[in-house]
């Protein structure tokens, strides 16, 4: 709320504390309140109420408490909450975590003024999302379809190709008849330079020109980092809401998100969660992830693709386990296919798309996908569960039927999965599924209605 | 003020569990903690902006409920607010929200039908009764009906005296009413209402608890064969995320034998909500012929929306299944996921600063899902009728590891357990429900109902056992399989394998997407379940006069295959006769045997 008040300057530090100032004796804040503090050398620096209270008041420092000194710091209150100023001239340009522009082409001037965190998207206002997007990838497109308004986390390990799954399929994402713009918003979390440039190189030679690029690297300021997501969604909503673009989000470390969350939860001494993470950490994610959706009477919509990177390549860990309750479906990135020398190293068996029956069948892709995808999941699992059992036993401990599913299994890896960067049609999909399945007799196709397995087979 | 909490100075005589007005915006709260002259408040709604020393303004009454007709088809989120309709495109400070629709206009009849118990579908019809009509002087005790609106084509809504409320009608009228007129008046000079108010924490009062077991029937085949419970009872579904726990809650709400469905949606998903909304609209339910919205309402808190208020949604979801319990109404609630909920006690107690219990959660946790789950249940209401409420809580362990304190909290008070398996998950194999630890408290009510009848489930108690038995014995030799391969297995054992694949695949996946076979009768899951049973009897004695089971599945392959598809039939007949079928199979060798 914006009081209407002049700004209020106190000189009233009492504790610094890794990015946190800890104030005393303030008669008159917000919570979230905006705040500039001016170092005694004249460096101005920005920050944010994290918790209210007249004994008591955090703040926490975008760019960190560095050399900030205790009795001269000068701590001024701006009586209103952080808005970000939105403009579709955005488009196109490189932002630092803040959302100005690092790119030496000027301001931007803004045609509104949006608080970063946003508000819910009243469910019963949302539509279901249900507009097929074509990766160009079999093992997303066939097995875990993706559609707009859905947001799909890439669970990912170190070492693992992650960016450039990332971006091939930012890049060759399409979908059939839709006019409205596609505009990509990529929000850097805490990445190295060099994963950064990359990323910015691949939109270069794919000529995306409907780019916002928001740039938190490694070496930056944590606190900017836990602010790109809300700003990313914050655009990312404008232009779908107000302009009518299809938004695409990415934002790419989740990981480092977290951490840096962790590190302001223990600066100010709170109880922590699962490894050190805060109790919240459910709800922080959610309120970054939930802004994706359509809503009935609008015409665009956001879709996210949060990346993260699981440590030890453990899927329980806090970051992807709480990321996988509220994101609908994950891509995961498997460090065996990798060392197979398979790209993209999509595992279907762990991947899932909750939302990919709204986006497939007749009159989208095609009416044969459900059951093509649920019998290859049934077969590829068969397969690598029979794989195990040779390990052990041999390969001349398995029937003649079982030799058919591992022969399946190895083609359909070689074939399906390992596509490169080649773009592949649903139609292309489609039909190499059914090659592959044609190596397991007819009557073995029970995911398939028989008067399907009739037609194609 | 730090996140949802905020303490305030000065309020006098203020209640816990008080609601209270906070700032200038209005955002709704409720007293949690009172330390002498210091009043600590929950904001169920966000509270950035908000500023230091503005003011509060204390409601003086519970977190209530208004109960009466507009509910059903709703969607609400966790203090009653009507999410449709609202004219706001984001959930955002401030939001008013009628909880009932206030224009609406309803015709009120004073009578009701003098039946003990509402039976489920077709019967009802059928049933012949007298009709009690409510009149002047008529003496009102709590909870006594004072006649009906009809809300929906499925439902009549009885309207209820409030609970704590005697009185001696002065006069009651038939005719067309919005919520806020009196239908009549008390002798006393108070207006009889439409609706009355119901705090969300306390349960509403019945005369007594009734046992008079009766399945709830799930129309999903892996839980009415093999894990059932009764109409009244609790289940919880625990499982990671992937595993269908969602789809799952959605397919029990969509089919199982209830008059009328509650779905709390707890700190989840957005497109959930707009898919369960957009589905409900369309879908004719197999019980009415209605569109599903007709008789359910949902309670939607995505995880984004205030956490204090996804606290409040579980209680809300109960009372509104309370209340229509009252009517004699059979209620399911199902509410997902009751880990969101805990997680929002823990994020609220955390900045209480109450001294954490076991992984942060506070200590009273255990005593409040306790009782939740002790809502539940068959009871003979004020009304005089009989209603019951059917608890389906989905947990989210984190990471998918059981031991987390809300499943073990949960296992304590449900009395059934339907467990999801990321393992079956990913072959597909959906519901994933896992047969390991998955079980029901209730199977010897259920065998001894089904007893009494001889045409639906005459056999059930003996097929059960025999399908139980293959299903474990599989296990065990896929155990030596994955030890020493399959080279070591005896015919018998090749034989159970195979029988155990058709039962999984044949009988126990089922999908909720599928036009025939999303909803099972029960009837059709007890014929086709005698003949899996037959049908394994048939490999058992073939087998024992000297065939291998690679033989008798390569030469009878067509049966096999008919046996595999018969969920997609939709006439019993055609199941039956593949059952005879393999009766005459099975009579060959028993003739060759003699």
């Amino acid at each position: 709320m914006n009081t209407g008040l002049e700004s209020v300057t106190y000189q009233t530090v009492e504790r610094i504390q890794g990015p946190l100032l800890f104030l005393n004796n303030i008669k008159r804040v917000l919570f979230e309140e905006m705040i500039n503090i001016e170092m005694s050398n004249g460096e101005i620096r920005q920050g944010q109420v994290l918790q209210a209270d007249p004994n008591l008041t955090i703040i926490q420092v975008f760019e960190g408490t560095e050399l900030i000194e205790k009795d001269s710091v000068k701590v001024t209150f701006s009586q209103d909450v952080f808005k970000l100023g939105v403009a579709e001239a955005m488009l196109g340009r490189t932002m630092n975590g803040r959302g100005l522009p690092i790119d030496g082409q000027g301001e931007i001037l803004p045609e509104a003024f949006h608080e970063v965190t946003g508000n819910p998207i009243n469910p019963a206002e949302r539509i279901k999302p249900g507009d097929f997007i074509e990766t160009g990838i079999s093992s997303i497109d066939m097995l875990n379809s993706l559609v707009l308004g859905q947001k799909l986390p890439i669970f990912s390990g170190a070492g693992l190709p992650t960016k450039e799954v990332a971006a091939q399929i930012a890049t060759q994402a399409r979908i059939k008849n839709q006019e409205a713009d596609f505009a990509v918003i990529f929000g850097a979390m805490g990445i190295t330079e060099r994963d950064g440039r990359f990323f910015q190189r691949s939109f270069e030679n794919a000529k995306i020109s409907n780019l916002i690029f928001f740039s938190n690297y490694a070496s930056d300021s944590i606190i900017e980092r836990l602010l790109i997501p809300r700003i990313a969604m914050t655009i990312a909503e404008y232009l779908a809401f107000e302009k009518g673009y299809h938004s695409l989000v990415i934002l790419t470390d989740i990981l480092n998100y977290a951490e840096a969350l962790r590190e302001v939860s223990a600066a100010r001494e709170e109880f922590p969660g699962r490894l050190g993470y805060p109790g919240y950490l459910y709800t922080d994610l959610a309120t970054i992830y939930e802004r994706v959706g359509r809503i009935i009477s609008k015409k665009g919509s956001v879709t996210l693709f949060p990346v993260l990177t699981m440590p030890n390549d453990d899927i329980t860990h806090p970051v992807p386990d709480l990321t996988g309750y509220i994101t609908e479906g994950q891509i995961f990135l498997d460090r065996n296919l990798f060392n197979m020398g398979y790209y993209p190293p999509i595992n279907p068996l762990p991947s899932l798309s909750r939302l990919m029956n709204a986006g497939i069948g007749k009159g989208k892709t095609r009416a044969d996908h459900r059951e093509i995808a649920d019998q290859l999941y049934a077969f590829y699992a068969k397969g690598v569960q029979l794989r195990q059992l040779v390990a052990i036993a041999g390969v001349d401990s398995l029937s003649d039927k079982d030799r058919r599913f591992l022969k399946f299994t190895d083609e359909f890896e070689q074939r399906f999965i390992h596509q490169g960067q080649v773009r592949r049609t649903i139609e292309n999909s489609l039909d190499l599924s059914w090659e592959l399945l044609r190596m397991i007799p007819k009557d073995e196709l029970t995911r398939i209605k028989k008067s399907v397995v009739d037609h194609y087979y | 003020m730090i996140g949802p909490v905020v303490h305030a100075e000065g309020l006098k005589r203020s209640k816990k569990n008080s609601i209270v007005y906070v700032g200038e915006d209005k955002l709704i709260g409720e007293i949690v903690q009172i330390q002498g002259n210091k009043t600590i408040i929950q904001v169920y709604e966000k509270t950035s902006g908000l500023g230091i020393g503005e003011p509060i303004q204390d409601l003086n009454r519970p977190l209530s409920l208004k109960l009466g007709p507009g509910l059903l088809g709703n969607i609400i989120d966790g203090v009653q607010r009507q999410l449709k309709g609202s004219g706001y495109l984001f959930i955002e400070k401030g939001m008013s929200g009628n909880p009932l629709p206030i224009k609406k206009q309803w015709h009120f009849i004073p009578e009701y039908e003098n039946i003990k118990e509402i039976e489920i579908g077709e019967k009802f019809a059928e049933l012949k009764y007298n009709t009690i009509e409510v009149k002047s002087k008529d003496k009102l005790n709590g909870g006594e009906i004072l006649g009906y609106v009809q809300e929906t084509d499925a439902i009549k809504h009885y309207i209820l005296n409030p609970p704590n409320r005697q009185g001696v009608i002065k006069e009651i009228n038939e005719g067309k009413f919005t919520i806020e007129d009196p239908i009549g008046h008390y002798t006393d000079g108070n207006p009889i209402m439409l609706y009355h108010y119901w705090s969300v924490r306390i349960p509403r009062p019945f005369q007594q608890r009734v046992i008079d077991t009766q399945p709830f029937i799930t129309g999903q085949r892996v839980l009415d064969f093999l894990y059932p419970i009764i109409d009244g009872g609790t289940a919880m579904i625990p499982g990671g995320f992937g595993t269908g726990k969602t789809i799952l809650e959605q397919t029990l709400a969509k089919f199982s034998s209830a008059h009328i469905a509650i779905l709390t949606l707890c700190g989840e998903r957005g497109n959930e909500i707009a898919d369960v909304l957009a589905e409900f609209k369309q879908l004719n339910d197999p019980l009415t012929g209605k569109p599903m919205s007709e008789r359910s309402i949902i309670i939607a808190n995505t995880s984004n929306m205030p956490v204090a208020a996804r606290e409040a949604s579980i209680y809300s979801g109960m009372t509104l299944a309370e209340y229509f319990r009252d009517m004699g109404y059979k209620v399911a609630v199902t509410a997902d996921s009751t880990s969101r909920w805990a997680e929002a006690l823990r994020e609220v107690s955390v900045r209480l600063e109450e001294v954490p219990g076991e992984k942060g959660y506070p200590s009273y946790l255990p005593k409040l899902i306790g009782r939740f789950y002790e809502r539940a249940g068959k009871v003979k209401a004020q009304s005089n009728r009989i209603g019951s409420v059917t608890v389906i809580g989905a947990v989210s362990p984190p990471g998918g590891d059981f031991s987390d304190p809300i499943s073990q909290y949960t296992l304590r008070y449900a009395n059934a357990l339907w467990g999801l398996d990321v393992n079956l998950a990913r072959q597909r194999h959906y519901p994933a429900i896992n047969f390991e630890i998955s079980f029901t408290q209730y199977l010897n009510e259920i065998l001894a109902y089904w007893d009494k009848y001889p045409d639906i489930g005459g056999n059930w108690r003996e097929s059960r056992k025999v399908i139980v038995k293959i299903l474990k014995d599989e296990e065990e030799i896929e155990k030596i399989v994955r030890l020493i391969g399959k080279d070591t297995l005896t015919e018998p054992q090749l034989g159970t394998l195979a029988a155990a694949e058709l039962i999984r695949d044949g009988f126990l996946r089922q999908s909720a997407f599928s036009d025939i076979d999303g909803y099972c009768p029960i009837k059709k899951t007890y014929e086709m379940a005698l003949t899996l049973q037959m049908t394994y009897e048939w490999i058992t004695s073939a087998i024992r006069s000297g065939h291998t089971t690679k033989e008798i599945f390569e030469k009878e392959k067509s049966i096999f295959e008919r046996v595999n598809r018969m969920k997609e039939l939709e006439n019993l007949k055609q199941i039956s006769e593949i059952r005879n079928i393999v009766a005459e199979k099975l009579e060959a060798y028993r003739k060759r045997k003699a």
